[in-house]
């Protein structure tokens, strides 16, 4: 098993010229963004895009941060996310629960009508969609951007759940069922637990998912204050399109608390991104 | 929901409130505009309370305007909206009832010229926006470059392209093109052309069907882009480049000429931005007519409820203070009032406007544009394609004739 | 109350929200795109019936026809990027980290650093990084490598591989790490035992544990698939609806944007119904892909 794993010296430094070169590019942008983001006019990164900046200009990103209002876009992205992962691991694990596991006339159907979702994204529907949406008056308000975003990743989210649950055996269902065990507490003390992986997938997808959408809310928000930070980027964009010291502090600032926040739970984040997705 | 809708409402007001920007008695206007440059005047507006009881919010969105605008009106969002100029743009606003005949307001449309009131006229006839401003597109050319090279602006198209070959000699970009914006081709650059080359009489009767885009006129516009482009007189991907970087290097003077608006020569433009001693100079293509129009009006929402505040700033804006504010500010000249500004590009502007004004303008036509692909969808498309070097001047001619034709335009039948 | 009554209304109660969720924002929708690909309706205003038009406009007018296979076509070329650069490099990748390398846990931390980040802020950034007069061309000329800026966004030829590989360098992370913790997976037993019978570490990895990797490849197939089709993130976000470089970035979701909402250079016939039957085409078309999918996914079980 080992001998299969292990690499020789030779092997190792091609490997690792290997994954250094990816390393690259992935970092590069990342490289140049910070080190234009600091330059103090647009001249220098066109001049010299890997020249040090001179002098080093912090202040791009305070006038980023107060021309733009990061900070409200940043909290209407987080409301967003939160609440979209905990209304589709809550709506999914309970549908995938009634329909893997406790079967009836139809359940197949509505199976079925999911699928249709996985199959049909939800932005062909755009036109139909927004008709519903304003018909409810939810227009610009977080609360349909969240609901919206949320049923859109349902389909997904039941499909992953409905294949997880299906792998796994009956036997302590059933004895809990003999003792008199009702849906709830079958779902909530015996399933729920058993299915821990996939729930953290479906809830990691959809926090990046939702965090990262940027298509719904640009048709279903309309005023400034709810836009969450991948429409203030647009925004910022639109101001400062030929300013590129700007535009790079602007995309900086933007990431730093995802990345920050990702660097921190790196480990959970990846392994319960993949996971679930996969039944061993 | 109504609940959760109503304590989001009343954290935005109270934020707002917080800020201090707006007054709380104040109704607040929701008013979209694309234009940035607009931006100082308002706000210079709200600061000195000069409309009673009236905050007008500007929402700017400077590219996809009416992709955004049409969103919102779903939500009857918009109290106000920036119009741009002609029928075309108009119609489809009229069709959704969404735009109110000024008529229906208390305000005196009497001092405009006639080239503003077309401008906010309907394809029925009725007036729809109140006219605001002028706006003169044209050669925008950085001083420094030129001067630089010892060339004076040029009186003659003999001379221009002599100042363009001097310019590529020297390592300059003698005129940028950003063909990556859509609007810039056919908003901006191809009519710049037909006003600097095709002449009144081909303009005029272009848009009643008794010309055609095949004929000479025209097609000698699109032969001085292909010459340019032959010549090495464009910058070398006119694709890459969109609006912003095509004024990024003229800003920097790595590009001398560009086809644009005043707007960019404003007091608000990003170009100075980039380059604060940067000078720009103001031509019309040499020769020819110079390419003025109204640019916009000021538009309503007929379903807005906050119609009394929406008639306050109608009446407000036809005032001679406002005309006056409105040059100050924007640097532009207003629609209605002949101010004696001394600043040397309002009034370049002006002259350029009285004296030697293009008699129509394609763009604006409604009989072009009626039904897809528009007049000004085929512009885009196809003179990209020109100036990229994909076609040449007669396919390019040709083949805007033949998606006019596609749909049977007004002059579907003398062109075929 | 029985149990059985009991039983029935939690089932009903652990049914509800989820169907109504789904059912009120995805599925009626879903079905609302059959009325509404029959209307001419600008989004605003009165919707006029038009029966099948619609359909007949987007697939006998040549303006919108050959603007729906273009967009269709080009559609399919992102996908195969996409999955392409995926298979090859996020298998090769993910293979390398399955050996013991040095440093195997921080790569695999940065391979996956872009992953979380908004789309929109990727764009944006590798828009700049990209750009004639950027970091990259100013790197490639500087090196000596090309003589003039590649405009990789600026010609029809580049730009739109160039936003499928933005596309693959930020979701490459998820590739690798799935691929990986699926040959984690392998059995080791397996291993030994192919090791036993005198296999090589090449051949090992051939019959071992490619076969395992089938179910991972049809995930990641599946979810860029669905995804793909439906997002113009990256067309919208950089080249606007009109789809630039001459049309050659345009996909489906920029087309269906187009149509209902209208482009920048001046569209005047915005319909929302024509823009349903584009949505209920696109359907169409990639349903045998996805169902052929599915099934192959579930019947694994």
């Amino acid at each position: 098993m080992d001998k299969i794993f292990r690499l020789s010296h030779r092997e190792q430094l091609v490997v690792q010229v290997i994954l250094l070169a990816w390393a690259t590019v992935v970092l590069l942008p990342f490289g140049a963004a910070i080190l234009n983001s600091l330059k103090p006019n647009v001249g220098q990164v066109f001049r010299e895009p890997f020249g040090f900046p001179d002098p080093v200009t912090w202040s791009n990103y305070l006038d980023a941060w107060t021309s733009a209002n990061f900070g409200t876009y940043f909290l209407n992205s987080a409301i967003i996310a939160v609440s979209c992962v905990v209304l589709v691991v809550f709506c999914a694990t309970t549908t995938a629960f009634v329909l893997s596991r406790m079967p009836f006339r139809g359940s197949t159907f509505i199976f079925m009508c999911f699928m249709l979702g996985v199959i049909i994204p939800i932005r062909l529907t755009l036109a139909p969609l927004f008709v519903i949406v304003r018909e409810l008056s939810l227009l610009d308000s977080l609360l349909g951007v969240i609901l919206v975003q949320s049923a859109s990743m349902m389909p997904v989210s039941v499909f992953i759940l409905v294949s997880f649950m299906r792998g796994i055996s009956k036997e302590l269902e059933e004895a809990a069922r003999m003792d008199g065990a009702l849906p709830f507490r079958i779902y909530w003390s015996i399933m729920l637990p058993l299915v821990k992986p996939a729930v953290a997938t479906v809830a990691l997808l959809t926090f990046v998912l939702s965090w990262n959408e940027y298509f719904l809310p640009l048709i279903f928000l309309q005023s400034s204050e709810n836009f969450p930070l991948t429409l203030g980027i647009r925004q910022f964009n639109q101001q400062y399109s030929v300013q590129w010291h700007m535009m790079f502090a602007g995309i900086i600032i933007m990431m730093v608390p995802t990345i920050v926040a990702f660097l921190l739970a790196s480990r959970q984040f990846i392994s319960g991104l993949t996971q679930g997705a996969l039944k061993e | 929901m109504k609940h959760i809708k109503g304590t989001l409402a009343g954290l935005t007001a109270a934020i707002t409130l917080s800020a201090g920007t707006a007054v709380y008695a104040d109704t607040v206007l929701n008013t979209y505009t694309w234009r940035p440059q607009d931006e100082a005047l308002w706000t210079y507006i709200n600061d000195n309370n000069l409309i009673d009881g009236v905050t007008v919010r500007l929402d700017t969105t400077t590219e996809d305007f009416e992709s955004k605008l049409r969103v919102d009106m779903q939500s009857n969002r918009p109290d106000l909206f920036f119009a741009k100029a002609g029928a075309p743009w108009l119609s489809s606003w009229m069709d959704a009832d969404v735009i109110a005949p000024i008529s229906d307001y208390d305000v005196d449309l009497d001092m405009f010229g006639a080239a503003a009131i077309t401008g906010s006229t309907g394809s029925d006839g009725v007036v729809y926006s109140v006219p605001v401003g002028m706006e003169l597109q044209a050669i925008l050319y950085n001083r420094a470059a030129l001067e630089q090279h010892g060339i004076s602006e040029p009186q003659t198209l003999a001379e221009l392209e002599a100042a363009f070959a001097t310019l590529e000699e020297n390592g300059i970009v003698p005129m940028h093109v950003g063909a990556r914006a859509g609007w810039w081709v056919n908003q901006v650059f191809n009519e710049v052309l037909i006003a600097g080359f095709a002449g009144d009489d081909w303009t005029r009767d272009v848009i009643t069907g008794d010309a055609c885009f095949t004929d000479d006129a025209y097609v000698d516009a699109l032969r001085a882009v292909e010459r340019w482009r032959d010549n090495g007189w464009l910058n070398p991907n006119p694709l890459a480049d969109d609006y912003g970087a095509m004024r990024t290097d003229v800003a920097l003077g790595t590009s001398a000429m560009m086809i644009d608006g005043i707007w960019s020569a404003g007091p608000a433009s990003p170009m100075f931005d980039i380059e604060p001693d940067l000078e720009l100079g103001i031509m019309p293509i040499p020769e020819g007519r110079a390419y003025g129009f109204p640019d916009f009006g000021l538009a309503a929402n007929p379903n807005s409820n906050k119609q009394d505040a929406i008639e306050k700033v109608l009446q407000f804006v036809i005032t001679e203070e406002f005309a006056q504010l409105y040059a100050e500010h924007v640097g532009l000249p207003a629609a209605n009032y002949d101010l004696n500004v001394d600043d040397e590009r309002i009034a370049t502007a002006a002259r350029l406007i009285a004296e030697n004004n293009v008699a129509a303008n394609p763009f604006f036509s409604y009989e072009l544009n009626a039904d897809e692909p528009s007049y000004a969808q085929l512009v885009a498309d196809e003179v990209a394609r020109l100036v990229a070097g994909r076609a040449d001047a007669e396919s390019t001619a040709q083949a805007i004739q033949n998606g006019l034709n596609g749909w049977g335009y007004v002059g579907a039948d003398h062109c075929s | 109350m029985s149990y059985a009554i009991r039983e029935r209304l939690e089932r009903t109660l652990l049914l509800v929200p989820g169907v109504v969720l789904y059912g009120l924002f995805n599925f009626i929708p879903l079905l609302g795109l059959l009325y509404l690909s029959q209307v001419r309706w600008r989004g605003i205003g009165e919707m006029h019936y038009v029966g099948l038009d619609n359909f007949r406009q987007v697939l006998l007018n040549p303006y919108f026809r050959d603007q729906l296979f273009n967009a269709f076509f080009q559609n399919v070329i992102f996908f195969f990027v996409v999955i392409g650069s995926f298979l090859i490099i996020g298998t090769g990748l993910a293979l390398l980290l399955s050996f013991r390398t040095w440093g195997r846990k921080t790569y695999q931390t940065l391979f996956f650093l872009p992953y979380p980040l908004a789309a929109a802020a990727v764009a944006f950034l590798l828009d700049l990084f990209v750009n004639t007069r950027g970091p990259l061309n100013a790197a490639l000329t500087g090196l000596g490598i090309t003589e003039a800026p590649i405009p990789f966004l600026g010609s029809e030829d580049t730009a739109l591989v160039t936003l499928a590989l933005f596309y693959s360098w930020h979701r490459m992370g998820f590739a690798i790490m799935l691929v990986l913790s699926a040959i984690l997976a392998v059995r080791n037993d397996l291993l030994e035992a192919a090791i036993l019978d005198g296999a090589n570490r090449l051949q090992a990895i051939r019959h071992i544990v490619m076969p395992v990797l089938a179910p991972a490849f049809v995930l990641i197939t599946v979810i860029i698939m669905v995804d793909v089709f439906n997002n113009a993130d990256y067309t919208l976000l950089i080249m606007g609806p009109e789809a630039g470089p001459l049309r050659s970035t345009d996909v489906m979701g920029t087309y269906l944007f187009r149509t209902a909402f209208g482009g920048s250079a001046a569209s005047v016939n915005t319909n929302f119904g024509m823009a349903a039957a584009i949505g209920l085409l696109t359907a169409i078309m990639i349903m045998p892909a996805a169902i052929i999918l599915a099934l192959r996914n579930l019947r694994r079980d």
